[in-house]
């Protein structure tokens, strides 16, 4: 601006607009800002596309919600049903009925290293072994009845298959339990129907310290102060 | 979607509030970023009713330099900060006609002379001043720009056009003694 220019007496507020109007932006800056527009305005979805996502959402969810639906109903059903791994150990029982072995010195040893006490002294084991279940490499006891029945303890050791969670039922003429003890240990319980509840939970809280110190809720088992060792048959008075 | 004149616009009221030029272009590009952040998120909500839309996209931008001006300053610790509700609005009537009837059209200066005056306008009164001169705003306009009670901006425009003049006077006594 030229000093002549400069010195003119304007307004007030004319001056003040027109000092403000002699200042614009750059064209450089002005480029710039319009370069940022630009691309930003590109980038911008129109409200056709917006509609079409918002629509490819929703269909999204709806298949969603019927998988989930699928998987619920799928899983509910399975867990009403009998796990395949307890109709397996049901045929390995049938398979090993006639042995006779019992205690082996070596699954003696593998309970010890396992820190799995041993089976209390009215309980004879019958038949001690390692089998498969599946592809699951177990331990299998056969423990008899004090007076009658007996049970069959299998000790999975290792990663549990997916789930293994607590769980119990009947399978035939046998009661099974699903039980999870420790991080690396998973015990599958069947018991015939004239074996007693009492026995089966004494003879694995004898077994198991686990069970000793966290009895009822996580491992599913109902422990009273009426456990015990059997004392024998119960008789009317 | 902005004209040049419309970028200018905002540059000039950036500048009105920052005085320095790097500064202002900052301001600009910051509200015009924010602005498209703003209004890229916004068809996601298509049930939104328009009134909670963006009407004024201009209003919109120059908010948003001001609060990052005054947060950029309130960072350096250097604009002091004077809550504008301190003035006293109870006295609305004192001012109501002197602002109207004060366009300052009697005072006469010249480019130097704003320009001196301007450098000692701290940001709030040049931004008033940007607001009531250049944009030609009315008080009313201008008390809904800043969310504020009528009185209040009134009172601050009266004092506001009160300093320049005392300045002014003060400047022609100084000349005409140099003189």
């Amino acid at each position: 601006m030229s000093n002549k220019k400069q010195q003119v007496k304007q307004s007030f507020k004319q001056a003040v607009k027109q000092s403000y109007e002699e200042k614009s932006l750059s064209d450089a800056q002005l480029e710039a800002l319009q370069k940022t527009l630009a691309q930003k305005v590109a980038h911008k979805p129109s409200r056709a596309d917006v509609r079409a996502d918002v629509n490819k959402l929703s269909v999204y969810k709806w298949l969603g919600s019927i998988a989930a639906s699928l998987l619920f109903a799928v899983s509910i059903m399975s867990f009403f049903q009998t796990p395949a791994l307890i109709t397996s150990a049901y045929a390995d029982i049938y398979k090993d009925a006639n042995l006779h072995n019992g205690m082996q010195s070596s699954m003696q040893q593998w309970l010890d290293v396992n820190r799995i006490d041993r089976v209390p002294q009215p309980y004879p084991v019958q038949m001690s072994k390692f089998c498969r279940l599946g592809p699951v490499l177990t331990t299998h006891l056969r423990i008899a009845g004090k007076a009658q029945g007996e049970m069959n303890v299998f000790f999975h050791q290792g990663e549990d298959a997916p789930l293994w969670l607590n769980r119990s039922g009947k399978v035939d003429d046998m009661h099974w339990k699903l039980l999870k003890v420790r991080e690396n240990l998973t015990v599958i319980v069947l018991y015939s129907h004239d074996m007693r509840e009492k026995s089966v939970q004494f003879i694995l809280h004898e077994m198991l310290p686990e069970l000793r110190s966290e009895v009822g809720p996580k491992v599913g088992l109902e422990v009273g102060p009426e456990v015990g060792p059997e004392v024998g048959p119960e008789v009317g008075v | 979607m902005f004209n040049k004149e419309e970028l200018n616009q905002l540059y000039r009221y950036a500048l009105s509030l920052s005085a320095h030029e790097q500064t202002a272009y900052d301001l600009v590009q910051s509200g015009v970023e924010r602005y498209l952040k703003k209004i890229s998120v916004m068809p996601q909500s298509l049930e939104r009713p328009p009134e909670n839309q963006l009407k004024n996209p201009l209003a919109y931008i120059k908010s948003t330099i001001r609060n990052c001006y005054f947060d950029l300053e309130r960072h350096r610790k250097v604009v002091s900060i004077i809550s504008i509700d301190s003035d006293d609005a109870s006295n609305i009537d004192d001012y109501i006609g002197l602002v109207d009837s004060d366009p300052m059209e009697d005072v006469l200066i010249n480019q130097q002379e704003v320009q001196q005056l301007l450098a000692r306008l701290n940001a709030q009164e040049n931004e008033l001043l940007y607001l009531w001169a250049v944009e030609e705003h009315t008080v009313e306009e201008i008390s809904r720009i800043y969310a504020k009670p009528r009185g209040t901006m009134l009172s601050k425009l009266h004092r506001l056009k009160k300093r320049i003049r005392e300045q002014l006077q003060v400047a022609d006594v100084s000349a005409n003694e140099k003189g």
